[in-house]
């Protein structure tokens, strides 16, 4: 693997590590977890209750395929967009080794280490589904909810992960 | 450390590490050198170039309120090795086909999940919902040498339809880190063809110079 810088400019480093010092202080700053959510937040966590037990039963990391891996003992919050309305809810868990979710609770949480996406429509039918652990493995596999990484490292991180994910499934080409 | 120190670290980490384009706005380019067989092997083996092919993947993401690229260069090679199959002539009897990935190493940490996967792991990756190849299992092991080091090729039988017809054949895969990229080789050929004496020989015959 080369790395290859485009150009080299002194002074823009200089003023970047300016503004990422500035940007992570801020960053570093514990995260309002709960206050700016919409309504609709409270139910799609109590919904989410039930679903989590049905889907704890029933979650077979393996099914995940190579993301399995990745997603073990990760902190995980779950940003949920509502287009009907432009508003966003969020919940986080964690992820046991077995992709167990764990310590789900409404708003974000400090140390998460990742960031999944999606929508109302799709963690509504995730939710009504009798089978949530295939639901969900289904969605993340096929970007319903996508996956992104907090903090610096594992932004790049899961960049990289995603891309080769998809290099490698195209192989046979 | 404390939490002020804390970005300042980081930030010195990305200018150390190779990802200043993190910081000034550039794109963050991991390049793959080819992983290609030499002449000498495919002559000797029968195999030949059907096509050689960069990908060339973006992805956005946001630093510290910054939108940022990172770009990974891929490099793929397929050779082919023609032969009959139901008495019919094709040209694609056998495949094999060698990627290689950027590690994409960041301040040490090698942020390409592939470089550490067992075999059975990246085939279950690289057949994922498009290979066509059905009722894949595992049927062996054996070490080749390939690239400066003696390497594990695993071996599985499966299913895939040729001409409305299924047909048995056997996949071999490697796949293992050489000069900051990730290679993975695999071959596929139908079951009642033996090719692993070709297969080991491509392997051999591998070339391959990163970092």
């Amino acid at each position: 693997m080369k790395y290859m810088p485009t150009t080299t400019n002194f002074a823009r480093v200089v003023v970047g590590l300016v503004v990422v010092v500035a940007a992570m202080g801020a960053v570093a700053t514990p995260a309002a977890a709960q206050s700016d959510q919409p309504d609709w937040a409270v139910e799609l966590f109590e919904d989410m209750g039930p679903m989590v037990g049905t889907y704890n039963e029933n979650v077979d990391a393996s099914d995940f395929g190579f993301v399995a891996g990745q997603l073990q003992g990760e902190n995980v919050n779950l940003v949920v967009d509502d287009p009907a309305n432009g508003t966003e809810a969020s919940v986080s868990f964690t992820l046991d080794n077995d992709l167990r979710i764990q310590e789900l609770e409404l708003g974000t949480r400090d140390d998460a280490t990742i960031q999944m996406s999606t929508d109302k429509a799709t963690m509504d039918r995730i939710i009504a589904s009798g089978n949530p652990s295939t639901e969900f493995k289904n969605a993340v596999l096929n970007d319903d909810i996508t996956i992104s990484g907090i903090g610096t490292v594992s932004q790049v991180k899961w960049a990289v992960i995603n891309i080769v994910g998809g290099v490698l499934q195209g192989i046979f080409g | 450390m404390s939490r002020r120190l804390l970005p300042v670290a980081v930030a010195l980490l990305l200018v150390t590490s190779g990802c200043v384009g993190l910081i000034t706005g550039e794109t963050v380019t991991f390049e793959a050198s080819p992983a290609t067989v030499s002449d000498s092997t495919l002559d000797a083996t029968g195999y030949e170039l059907q096509n050689a092919t960069q990908a060339n993947v973006t992805r956005d993401v946001t630093v510290a309120g910054q939108d940022r690229t990172i770009r990974l260069v891929t490099e793929r090679r397929q050779y082919t090795r023609s032969g009959s199959v139901f008495g019919v002539d094709v040209v694609e009897l056998s495949r094999f086909i060698v990627v290689s990935m950027p590690s994409a190493t960041v301040g040490g940490q090698t942020l390409n999940p592939a470089a550490d996967w067992a075999n059975r792991r990246v085939l279950e990756a690289v057949l994922g919902r498009t290979s066509g190849t059905d009722d894949v299992e595992p049927a062996g092991n054996r070490t080749v040498r390939a690239l400066g080091a003696d390497r594990r090729v695993s071996e599985f039988t499966g299913t895939t339809q040729v001409a409305g017809q299924s047909l048995d054949v056997r996949l071999h895969l490697v796949s293992f880190e050489h000069e900051g990229d990730v290679i993975i080789a695999v071959a596929i050929h139908p079951e009642n063809t033996d090719e692993t004496d070709a297969v080991d020989d491509l392997l051999t015959g591998l070339r391959h110079s990163g970092d």
